[in-house]
C-alpha cells in the first residue's frame, strides 16, 4: 500500500491523503489514477469560523446545542431528527452524547467538512449518507462512535432499547450500499477454494430480517445492556457470518451473547426451511 | 610310515633348487595334512621348518621358471613364490580328493565326513602355516603390503582353498551343504533329536571361511550370511508360516498363544546351540513377524473373550508376545478401556435398576460398585499386563469416564462427587461398623482411589465440608485420627489450598472448647449461679458452610441469661466481632417435671422455645407459638407435628396445640431433633449453588491471573491455558470461559487488541 501510495502521488502530485482515499476505493494503481484524473478531489473550500459561530449560536441553549436546538437544526436541515445521517454528523462533530453538540466540536467539524451555510450542509448531509453507506472504513468508525456518543454517562453498556434503535438504522443502512457486503470467512481466503463450494454463486451473508431476529434473541434473553464488546464485535459478525450460520467458529474469540445468537439463528432458519 | 618318509626324502642341503627342496617338504606337508595322527617328530618338523627357512633365504638364482602363477622375481621374492605356488598345487590337489570322495554323500553323512575332514584340515593346515612362518612373516607380507590382495598367510590360504575347490563346489549342487543342515533343524523343530555338535561345527566352518579381503584379520559373516543364514531365515519363516496356519485351524488361539510362546523360547536357543549369534536378532525378528504380528489381528479379536473370562495366564501370554511387535498393544489397550467402561456402566446400571428408576442410590453400594470394578481391573492390570503405563492409562481413562458419568450421575456432572462424599461422610461417622473394625484407614484409600477420578473436586470439597460441619457440629464424628488423616490424603491430592477450610474448622472447634471452658471458669469466679449446662462453639463465618435463621426468634427467658452473660464476655475477649446465633444448628436438653417419670428430652432449639411455652400453659394456640417464638407458621407447623407425633402435645382441634399430661415413653432419653424435610432437601441444592458462583470466580480470577502474567494472549491459547490450570479442582466449561471473558472485558479487565478480533490484553 505504501509503495503505491508513493507512485500515486509521484505521478499525480496529489496529497498522500488523497492517494490513498484512492486507492483504497480502486484497489488497483492504474485504476486508482485513472479515476484521479477524470474525477479529481475538490479541494475543501474555506469555511468562515464566525459564519459558523454565527450558526451556532442561533441553535445554542447555554454553552452547547441541545436538544431543542438539535431539532430546530433538524427542521433546518430538512432531516429527520431519527436519520441514520445524523449518526455521521455525531462523529463528524464529535458530539460528547445524544442530542449535543460543544461550540468546537461543531466549529472544527463542519470546518473540516468545508461548510458554513446550512445550504452547504444539506449538501454535505447526503453526501455523508453516501459514504456511510458505501464505505467499510467509515461506517466502522461511525458505528464505533454512536456506542460511545450515546452511551449514558458513567455506564459501561448501552441500554438495549437504544442499541436496537441504533441497529435499526444503521445496520440497513450498511447492508443497502455496501459498507456490510459479506466479506467469507478468512479460512477460504487463506485456501483460495471458494468455489469449490459447489453453489456456484457468491456465498450469502447477513440478511435484513437477521436484525430483527437479533433483537427479539436479545429481548428473549433477558439482557439488559450492550456492553462495547457485543456491539463492536456484532459489526464484525454482521459482515463475516454466511446466510446459514454454518461456517460461524465457536471456537474463535466471539463473545458468548454472539456464540447464543448463533445457536438461536441456526434453529430459526432450520425451523424456517 | 614316518621313518619311511625320511629315508625316502633325504633333508636337502640349503642351496638344494626347488625341486629337491619341495619334494621335501611336500611330502612333509602331505603327512601333516593327512595323518597327523601318526604323530610328527619334533626333528622332522625342524627339519622341515628348516629347509623352507633355507629356501627362502637362499640368495641364489634358480631360475627353473616353475613360479607360474605369482611371476618371476628375484632373490628371496622368487623363492618365496616358488613355495607359495607349490603349496596351492598342493592344496587344490588334496582338495579334489575331498571333493571325489564327498561326492555320493548325502545330509547327516555328508555333514559328518565335511566335519571330520574340516577338523582334520585346518589343524594340519595350523602345522603348515608355522611350518612357513618365514614365508609369511618376509614374502607374503611383502607382497600384500604391495597391494597384491590374492595373497595370503599359509593358513588363510588354506581357508580360501577350502572355499574355493572344496566348500563352494558342495554348496553348488542344490546348497547340498547348507541343505543337509537346514534339514537337520527341521528334523528338530519336528521334535527329533540331532546331532547339535555336528551341526555346530559345520556352521561354524561357514563363519570361518568369510573373509574380509581388505583386512584379513576381521571376521566377515558374508559367507555364513549368504550360504546359511538367508536360507535359514526364509525356511524358518515358511516352517513356522504353515505350523501356525495349520495348529490354529485345529486349536484355540489360547492354545496357539502357548505354542507361540514355545517356539520363541525354541529358537532362542537354537542361536545360543549353534547358529552364530549375529542371526539372533533377524531370526527372532523374523518368528516374532510370522507367529505373532501374521496372527495378531485374531489375538486382538478374542482379547475380548480372555477378558470377559478372567482367563488370566493367557491374557498374560497374549500381553507378553504382543508387546513384542511394534502397535501390537495398542489395540489391547483400546479394547481394555471399553472393557472397563462398560464393565463400569454395567455395574452402576445394575445398581440402579436394582433401586427402581431415579430412585437415590445408595452411596454406600454405589461406592464399592465403582470400586469392584476398579480392583478387580487393576488386578488385572498389575497380573497380566505387567503394570504397563499404557494399560494403567487405559485404565485410569475408563475409570474417568464410569465414575464420572453412569446411570445414576445421568448427565450431571456433580452426582458422584456428591455421593462420594456421603459415602466419606458415613464412614467417618460415629454409627460406621468399619471405624471399630479397625478398617476405617482401608475405606479412607478407597474413597481416594475414586477421589482421583472425580472430575469436579470443587464438588466433592463443598459437599465434604457441609457434611464435615454437620459432624463436628452434632459431634458423631468417629475419630479426630481418622479426621486428621482424611484431610491429610485430600491435601496430598489436592494441596493446601483445598483442605484449608476444613483445617480451620478444626481450628474453631479446639478453640471452642477452651472458651467454653473458660467461660464456665469466669462464670464460677462471679458466682452467678448456671442452672444451665452451657457449651458454645464458635465458628468463622468464612470457614462454615452455615447459614444463620432464615427468620426472627425470640430467645425464651430461660436461657436468655446465659445468652447475655456469654455475649458480653466474649465481646469483652474480643472486641469488634459480629457473633451471629445459629439457632437453627443449636441442641437443647429439656427435663420434664410435669409427669411421675422423668424423661429428658432432646430437642432442636425451635423446639426448645415451644416446648418452654408450655411451662406456663396447658394449651396455646398456633398464632400464640408464633407470637411467643416469632417462628414463621410454615417452620412452626413442622415442628409441631414431630411434637404431636411424639405425643408431647395434642393436636386435637385445628391450631390448637395442647400438653399432653399422660405422655409415657419407654425410653428416659428422648430424641425428638429430627432433620426437617424442607431443610434436607434444600441442602444440596445450596451446595451446588454455592459450587457455581465459586467457579464464575474462580474462572475469573485464573484468566485475570493469566492476563496478568502474559500481557496478551490469543482466545484459543487463553481457554487451553484456563482449562488446564483449573482441570485440576473442575472441568471448566468453554461457554462459561468465554461469559467470563465477556464480564472481564465489560468490566475492563483485558481489553481486545486494536485490529484483531481474537487477541486479548490485560489492562493494568
Amino acid at each position: 500500500m505504501d509503495a503505491q501510495v508513493a507512485q500515486f502521488t509521484a505521478v499525480t502530485g496529489a496529497s498522500a491523503k488523497d492517494a490513498r482515499k484512492y486507492l483504497t476505493k480502486y484497489k488497483r494503481l492504474d485504476l486508482a489514477v485513472d479515476a484521479y484524473y477524470n474525477n479529481p478531489p475538490t479541494p475543501a473550500p474555506q469555511a468562515s469560523t464566525s459564519k459558523l459561530n454565527a450558526l451556532f449560536d442561533k441553535y445554542k441553549d447555554g454553552d452547547d446545542i441541545t436538544i431543542d436546538g438539535t431539532i430546530k437544526l433538524c427542521e433546518d436541515l430538512d432531516v429527520n431528527p431519527e436519520d441514520v445521517v445524523l449518526l455521521a454528523v455525531a462523529y463528524e462533530l464529535k458530539s460528547p452524547s445524544m442530542g449535543q453538540w460543544s461550540r468546537k466540536g461543531w466549529v472544527d467539524g463542519w470546518k473540516a467538512l468545508g461548510v458554513d451555510t446550512i445550504d452547504g450542509m444539506k449538501t454535505t448531509l447526503q453526501k455523508l449518507r453516501e459514504q456511510l453507506a458505501t464505505d467499510t472504513d467509515y461506517f466502522r468508525h461511525v458505528y464505533n462512535y454512536t456506542f460511545e456518543f450515546s452511551r449514558p454517562p458513567g455506564q459501561r453498556s448501552l441500554g438495549l432499547d437504544m442499541a436496537q434503535g441504533f441497529w435499526q438504522i444503521l445496520i440497513p443502512h450498511g447492508l443497502q450500499g455496501g459498507a456490510l457486503a459479506h466479506v467469507p470467512s478468512a479460512a477460504q481466503d487463506e485456501d483460495g477454494d471458494d468455489s469449490m463450494d459447489g453453489s456456484g454463486g457468491p456465498e450469502e451473508g447477513w440478511k435484513d430480517d437477521y436484525t430483527q431476529w437479533w433483537s427479539e434473541f436479545l429481548e428473549k434473553n433477558g439482557t439488559k445492556g450492550v456492553s462495547k464488546d457485543v456491539w463492536q464485535m456484532f459489526f464484525e459478525f454482521v459482515r463475516t457470518i454466511d446466510s446459514k450460520f454454518e461456517k460461524y467458529d465457536v471456537e474463535a474469540a466471539w463473545p458468548s451473547t454472539i456464540d447464543d445468537f448463533v445457536e438461536y439463528a441456526k434453529n430459526r432458519v432450520a425451523g424456517n426451511a | 610310515m614316518a621313518t619311511a618318509g625320511n629315508n625316502q626324502y633325504p633333508m636337502p642341503p640349503p642351496n638344494a633348487d626347488l625341486a629337491t627342496t619341495w619334494a621335501y617338504l611336500e611330502e612333509g606337508v602331505d603327512h601333516i595334512m593327512t595323518k597327523l595322527q601318526t604323530g610328527v617328530s619334533y626333528s622332522k618338523y625342524m627339519s622341515l621348518y628348516t629347509v623352507s627357512y633355507n629356501y627362502c633365504t637362499s640368495s641364489k638364482m634358480h631360475g627353473t621358471g616353475e613360479g607360474g602363477a605369482v611371476g618371476h622375481r628375484t632373490g628371496a621374492n622368487l623363492m618365496g613364490s616358488d613355495l607359495y605356488n607349490n603349496l596351492i598345487k598342493y592344496f587344490v590337489n588334496h582338495l579334489k580328493t575331498l571333493r571325489t570322495a564327498s561326492d555320493p554323500l548325502q545330509d547327516e553323512a555328508l555333514l559328518r565326513y565335511y566335519a571330520q575332514e574340516w577338523d582334520r584340515y585346518t589343524t594340519g593346515a595350523n602345522y603348515i602355516n608355522r611350518l612357513f612362518t618365514y614365508l609369511n612373516r618376509h614374502w607374503v607380507k611383502r607382497e600384500r603390503d604391495e597391494g597384491r590382495k590374492g595373497v595370503y598367510p599359509v593358513y588363510t590360504l588354506a581357508l580360501v582353498q577350502w572355499k574355493s575347490n572344496f566348500f563352494l563346489h558342495v554348496q553348488s549342487k542344490h546348497s547340498k551343504l547348507a541343505g543337509a543342515i537346514l534339514r537337520l533343524i527341521e528334523r528338530q523343530r519336528n521334535g527329533e533329536t540331532i546331532d547339535q555338535g555336528l551341526v555346530k561345527k559345520v556352521v561354524d566352518s561357514f563363519v570361518s571361511l568369510g573373509l574380509d579381503e581388505s583386512d584379513i584379520n576381521k571376521v566377515s559373516y558374508e559367507v555364513y550370511r549368504e550360504h546359511l543364514e538367508t536360507p535359514f531365515l526364509d525356511a524358518t519363516e515358511k516352517y513356522y508360516q504353515q505350523e501356525s496356519k495349520a495348529f490354529l485351524s485345529e486349536n484355540s488361539v489360547a492354545d496357539y498363544l502357548k505354542k507361540a510362546e514355545e517356539r520363541l523360547r525354541e529358537e532362542e536357543d537354537r542361536v545360543e546351540r549353534y547358529m552364530n549369534t549375529n542371526t539372533r536378532k533377524a531370526l527372532i525378528q523374523k518368528c516374532e513377524h510370522v507367529l505373532i504380528r501374521e496372527h495378531a489381528e485374531l489375538m486382538w479379536e478374542s482379547f475380548q473373550g480372555l477378558l470377559d473370562y478372567d482367563k488370566d495366564e493367557d491374557l498374560q501370554r497374549m500381553y507378553a508376545l504382543l508387546s513384542r511387535i511394534p502397535e501390537g498393544l495398542e489395540p489391547l489397550r483400546k479394547k481394555f478401556e471399553e472393557h472397563v467402561k462398560r464393565a463400569g456402566l454395567a455395574a452402576v446400571a445394575k445398581l440402579v435398576g436394582e433401586g427402581g428408576a431415579a430412585a437415590e442410590v445408595d452411596p454406600k453400594a454405589y461406592v464399592d460398585a465403582l470400586l469392584e470394578v476398579h480392583q478387580k481391573n487393576s488386578e488385572t492390570v498389575t497380573r497380566s499386563f505387567r503394570g504397563e503405563a499404557g494399560f494403567v492409562a487405559s485404565l485410569d481413562k475408563a475409570c474417568r469416564e464410569f465414575v464420572n458419568r453412569n446411570a445414576a450421575t445421568g448427565t450431571s456432572t456433580t452426582k458422584s462427587p456428591e455421593l462420594l462424599a456421603k459415602h466419606a461422610d458415613a464412614l467417618l461417622r460415629k454409627n460406621n461398623k468399619m471405624a471399630e473394625e479397625g478398617d476405617l484407614e482401608g475405606a479412607l484409600n478407597k474413597v481416594m482411589i475414586l477421589f482421583k477420578y472425580i472430575d469436579d473436586k470443587d464438588v466433592f470439597q463443598s459437599f465434604y465440608t457441609t457434611k464435615l460441619s454437620k459432624r463436628l457440629i452434632h459431634g458423631v464424628s468417629a475419630s479426630d485420627e481418622a479426621e486428621a488423616s482424611m484431610i491429610s490424603k485430600l491435601k496430598e491430592a489436592c494441596g493446601f489450598e483445598y483442605t484449608n477450610k476444613l483445617q480451620r474448622m478444626f481450628t474453631d472447634m479446639s478453640l471452642s472448647k477452651d472458651l467454653t471452658d473458660n467461660f464456665k471458669e469466669r462464670m464460677q469466679q462471679n458466682h452467678d449461679d448456671m442452672d444451665i449446662t452451657f457449651s458454645i462453639m464458635v465458628l468463622g463465618t468464612n470457614f462454615w458452610p452455615l447459614n444463620p435463621p432464615t427468620h426472627d426468634f425470640i430467645i425464651p427467658q430461660d436461657i436468655l441469661p446465659t445468652y447475655t452473660r456469654f455475649s458480653q464476655y466474649y465481646q469483652q475477649k474480643h472486641s469488634g466481632r459480629k457473633l451471629t446465633w445459629l439457632w437453627n444448628y443449636s441442641k437443647n436438653e429439656l427435663r420434664t417435671n410435669y409427669l411421675n417419670q422423668k424423661y429428658i428430652l432432646m430437642t432442636s432449639s425451635w423446639q426448645m422455645a415451644v416446648l418452654l411455652q408450655y411451662n406456663n400453659n396447658d394449651t396455646l394456640s398456633l398464632d400464640e407459638l408464633v407470637t411467643a417464638t416469632a417462628i414463621s407458621k410454615d417452620i412452626l407447623k413442622q415442628v409441631l407435628a414431630v411434637l404431636v407425633k411424639a405425643k408431647i402435645l395434642i393436636n386435637e382441634e385445628a391450631d390448637q396445640y395442647d400438653l399432653n399430661p399422660g405422655f409415657k415413653s419407654k425410653k428416659i432419653r428422648i430424641n425428638l431433633n429430627m432433620p426437617i424435610k424442607a431443610e434436607q432437601k434444600a441442602e444440596s441444592t445450596d451446595v451446588l449453588k454455592n459450587v457455581d458462583e465459586d467457579r464464575k470466580y474462580v474462572i475469573q480470577a485464573t484468566i485475570v491471573r493469566i492476563m496478568k502474567a502474559r500481557k496478551t494472549m490469543k482466545n484459543q491459547a487463553l481457554i487451553q491455558e484456563v482449562i488446564q490450570q483449573i482441570s485440576q479442582r473442575f472441568t471448566p466449561k468453554i461457554p462459561d470461559i468465554k461469559k467470563a471473558i465477556d464480564h472481564l472485558l465489560e468490566k475492563e479487565y483485558i481489553e481486545r487488541v486494536e485490529g484483531t478480533r481474537d487477541t486479548f490484553a490485560y489492562v493494568a
